[in-house]
């Protein structure tokens, strides 16, 4: 029944890629600026560039922007498919090769920033629950509060200067690969984690805490109550499976985002993630690269909502049956 | 002009920093091979290049080499290589990292305004200058072991001539260029189209001509991961879109070896990340630090670094669209220019740093004499710009204002308020850069602020903003002004063969640019600065923003660190 539901799930993904292939295709059009001129190295603002009418020509064909938008969408579409989504009119490469390549950094501060984060959130949202109106309930609020009201660029900016500029400890900017120096992979991640792991964390704790003290108020909890179980057992092995219900529909979506929405932070940290490239192509007007990352993003935003629903259907079977 | 008179003349100009385009009238020879210097006549002539050449082991330096060698400089640049691509360069800074490193021109210019022998010792015009004979530097090795010759040359200026590899160097140079010859194993013929005494200034950018090696891309390649090999002092290693290039030091480099090991240019798009990682020393090196982090380093509230403007990194002016119903009136223009303080508008936008000049030359330049004297500064004057406008056929209608997101919002808020206050109905638009270029480009725009680089001569500068038939090319002359006067005159420009004529000719196009009212100049801005840890020694820039090449002397070539 489950991989019955796994493949259904699967199949509406469909529609919803291809909405989202046709949606990223059309805005990106739509987006001013001149593909032909940003390969020609055109910068616009500042430099009196003399561009001649037969390289202009000769780059227009090879880009084939003048090819019916119908056309291009399905030989782009095609291409997608095939893994290939374009080359970079800026760097002259494939938009592919270079997401890879900065795929592994995005990841790996998107775990650490989840396994920071669940740290702090399920600990300290099941005690807020637990204890709640105590001292701990505070915290928790304080916590979530913090991480809600303030920006994560203002709070990475204090790190910086904290940790960075005026202790030394840890570096202010860039990445080493764990492969190339582990230490000095921890040392260049820590940063960027911690922010990005407080806004997480102040996410999931708010719905850990809400959603705990729901549960406690359920029948089958003063039944296991009643029936003499710890008060232990209670709340880690009846609360705290029924409540990651809610709990793992957020996780899902927190870290889709934190897979491609990092990019203030990347930014900040010179983090070569693909939110940051995203950004630089952006600032860049590199229009196929805006296209792959989009897609790519939206793709990873779809993919995991999809592993959501099914973790969803192992934790209550009754979704299986709906 | 006696013989006398002219020498003193062009040891001034040197002194100014503008004797580049003047250079280019004549040929000029590097220390290797000193020629005198003489009149700057129709005739070829010679002048001495200004400043030493880098060829050759100084006495001594071997010992210098050996204290000051060793370590990884890594240099926090506010932009990208976005390609190693030795024919392809998509902003400033992607040309001075390749022109600091790995790729060299035949002939540069220095920042003393004098060009400079690189990878030609001398070069010669014939008697009407629609021949060039450049001589190359003999005993200069690519990165791959394999000596430089004509053949190099010629295939990269043929490689650049082809439209279909879109080098970007192929506006400047397919023009001018007839054909290509070798005459020996270390000479080449250039053959013009027609008379080209400004040739030389030209290829003296590294995006126009970098020599690389015969074959060294495949026809039409544009997929490049690997910089082709150049001669420069440092090879290149590794390029990472949008995070780092790395170069490492050529042993073998023509000009002595350098000092460093290795340089990783980092991309840290953040200035104040830029500022930061300079202060806990992560980077050694930083280029574009704002004015506020330059400001308390000389109060020396962040010490052990040291900061240095680029002076003529940022020219900036505002342009009329002459096209537009507003400003197609030239009073309006004329009243429009008085409005603007532009004063003002340096201290508000640009913390007061800065020099007004009127024209994108240098200050205290022989261009700048000429400018003086054709050209007075319309200097704000409200009053005279009320008066103009209420005598114009401006009625009242709002005048698009557009300026690009970021450093364009202070400069458009001045400029907005400087001209309500005489009467102009003022839509400020500030937009990103993309949206910003395409109202440019369609003529959606009314006045826009823009930039501007000095190249070495204002006209053939100014060639690439006012030509008829770039109004055709919407990326090129965003005025919309066309002068078919104005284009013969440049185009005979090229032609000129004494200095006098040229200035001369500066002065009529000049004036007539100055009479049409198209741009309102306010000068350079001095916002940009450079700043290292002061245990690096020997980093020189010229002031345009850029890393001063080796063979001129200092730069990345000659940076070490000291213990």
């Amino acid at each position: 029944m489950l991989i019955r539901y796994s493949i259904r799930r699967l199949l509406e993904t469909i529609p919803t890629l291809f909405i989202i292939s046709v949606i990223v295709f059309s805005l990106v059009l739509l987006i001013p600026g001149d593909r032909v001129l940003v390969m020609l190295g055109y910068s616009g603002g500042d430099i009196a560039d003399v561009i001649s009418k037969e390289v202009y020509a000769a780059m227009e064909i090879r880009l084939g922007v003048n090819d019916p938008i119908p056309l291009q969408y399905v030989r782009w579409l095609g291409r997608a498919l095939q893994g290939d989504l374009g080359t970079s009119p800026l760097h002259a490469i494939p938009v592919m090769d270079i997401i890879l390549a900065r795929l592994p950094a995005t990841i790996y501060l998107a775990l650490a920033s989840i396994i920071l984060g669940t740290l702090i959130a399920i600990p300290l949202g099941v005690a807020a629950a637990v204890k709640q109106n105590t001292w701990v309930d505070h915290l928790a609020n304080g916590v979530v509060l913090f991480g809600l009201v303030t920006p994560g660029f203002w709070v990475a900016l204090m790190l910086v200067l904290l940790f960075g500029v005026y202790l030394g400890w840890l570096p202010t900017f860039g990445y080493t690969a764990p492969q190339d120096d582990f230490v000095e992979f921890l040392r260049h991640i820590t940063l960027p984690t911690i922010v990005l792991a407080l806004d997480f964390a102040s996410n999931v704790i708010r719905f850990i805490r809400t959603d705990f003290i729901e549960q406690m108020r359920e029948d089958y909890v003063r039944t296991a109550r009643a029936k003499g179980l710890s008060e232990r057992l209670v709340i880690w092995k009846h609360i705290f499976k029924n409540s990651m219900l809610a709990t793992v529909t957020v996780l899902g979506f927190d870290i889709s985002r934190l897979m491609g929405g990092s990019t203030v932070i990347e930014s900040l940290f010179a983090y070569p993630g693909i939110s940051f490239l995203l950004l630089q192509s952006i600032f860049n007007r590199d229009f196929a690269t805006v296209q792959g990352v989009v897609i790519f993003i939206a793709l990873m935003v779809v993919f995991m909502n999809y592993l959501a629903d099914i973790l969803y259907a192992l934790l209550n079977p009754r979704i299986r049956y709906e | 002009m006696s013989m006398k008179s002219s020498a003193t003349w062009v040891r001034s100009l040197t002194g100014a920093g503008i004797g580049a385009a003047l250079l280019a009238v004549a040929a000029a020879c590097g220390a290797e091979e000193p020629t005198p210097t003489a009149l700057p006549t129709a005739t070829p002539v010679f002048f001495e290049a200004g400043g030493a050449s880098a060829a050759g082991v100084a006495a001594g330096e071997a010992e210098l080499w050996e204290e000051r060698q060793g370590g990884t400089l890594i240099f926090g640049s506010a932009k990208e290589v976005t390609s190693p691509h030795a024919f392809t360069t998509t902003s400033s800074v992607d040309g001075h990292t390749k022109e600091s490193t790995w790729l060299e021109p035949l002939i540069q210019l220095g920042g003393d305004g004098n060009l400079y022998p690189v990878l030609a010792t001398s070069w010669v015009p014939n008697d009407d200058f629609s021949v060039w004979t450049f001589h190359l530097r003999q005993g200069v090795l690519f990165h791959n072991g394999v000596e430089m010759t004509s053949a190099d040359v010629i295939w990269s200026a043929n490689y650049v001539m082809d439209a279909n590899n879109a080098a970007r160097g192929h506006g400047e140079l397919a023009p001018l260029v007839r054909s290509i010859e070798a005459v020996d194993r270390y000479t080449v013929r250039f053959n013009m189209v027609g008379s080209q005494s400004s040739f030389p200034i030209i290829i003296s950018d590294i995006s126009v001509l970098p020599i690389t090696p015969v074959d060294s891309l495949e026809p039409g390649e544009i997929q490049v991961r690997v910089g082709a090999p150049g001669t420069g002092p440092f090879k290149f290693d590794e390029w990472v879109p949008a995070s780092k290039t790395v170069v490492t030091r050529f042993d073998d480099y023509w000009g002595g070896k350098p000092y460093l090991e290795k340089i990783v240019f980092q991309l840290i798009a953040s200035a104040t990340g830029r500022g930061n990682a300079l202060r806990t020393r992560e980077i050694q090196l930083a280029e574009r630090l704002t004015p506020i982090f330059a400001g308390r380093v000389e109060a020396g509230e962040i010490g052990a670094i040291e900061v240095s403007p680029a002076t003529r990194s940022g020219y900036r002016r505002v342009i009329f669209n002459v096209d537009s119903p507003i400003f197609g009136d030239i009073d309006v223009r004329l009243a429009a220019t008085y409005a603007m303080d532009m004063r003002k508008l340096l201290d508000e936008a640009f913390f007061g740093r800065g020099a007004l000049m009127d024209g994108t030359v240098p200050p205290g330049s022989v261009w700048e004499e000429v400018l003086l004297a054709c050209c007075p500064r319309r200097e704000g004057d409200p009053d005279k710009a009320r008066a103009l406008l209420a005598a114009s056929s401006y009625a009242g209608e709002p005048i698009r204002l557009i300026v690009g997101r970021g450093q364009g919002e202070p400069v458009g808020e001045s400029l907005s308020r400087q001209l309500r206050q005489v009467g102009f109905n003022v839509n400020l638009q500030v937009l990103e850069s993309g949206v910003y270029d395409d109202k440019q480009a369609t003529g959606d725009f009314d006045l826009s602020p823009k930039g501007g680089s000095w190249g070495g001569d204002p006209v053939i500068d100014a060639s690439g903003r006012w030509r008829c038939e770039l109004t055709e090319l919407h990326y090129n002359n965003q005025t919309r002004y066309c002068n078919p006067e104005l284009d013969s005159l440049i185009d005979a420009y090229y032609g000129l063969t004494s200095i006098d004529d040229k200035l001369a000719a500066y002065g009529v196009i000049a004036t007539i640019l100055y009479d049409a009212v198209i741009t309102k100049h306010m000068g350079w801005n001095f916002t940009r600065f450079f700043g290292w840890n002061d245990n690096l020694k020997g980093f020189e820039h010229r002031g345009e923003g850029g890393y001063t090449r080796g063979p001129i002397g200092g730069g990345l070539w000659r940076v070490y660190f000291e213990d």
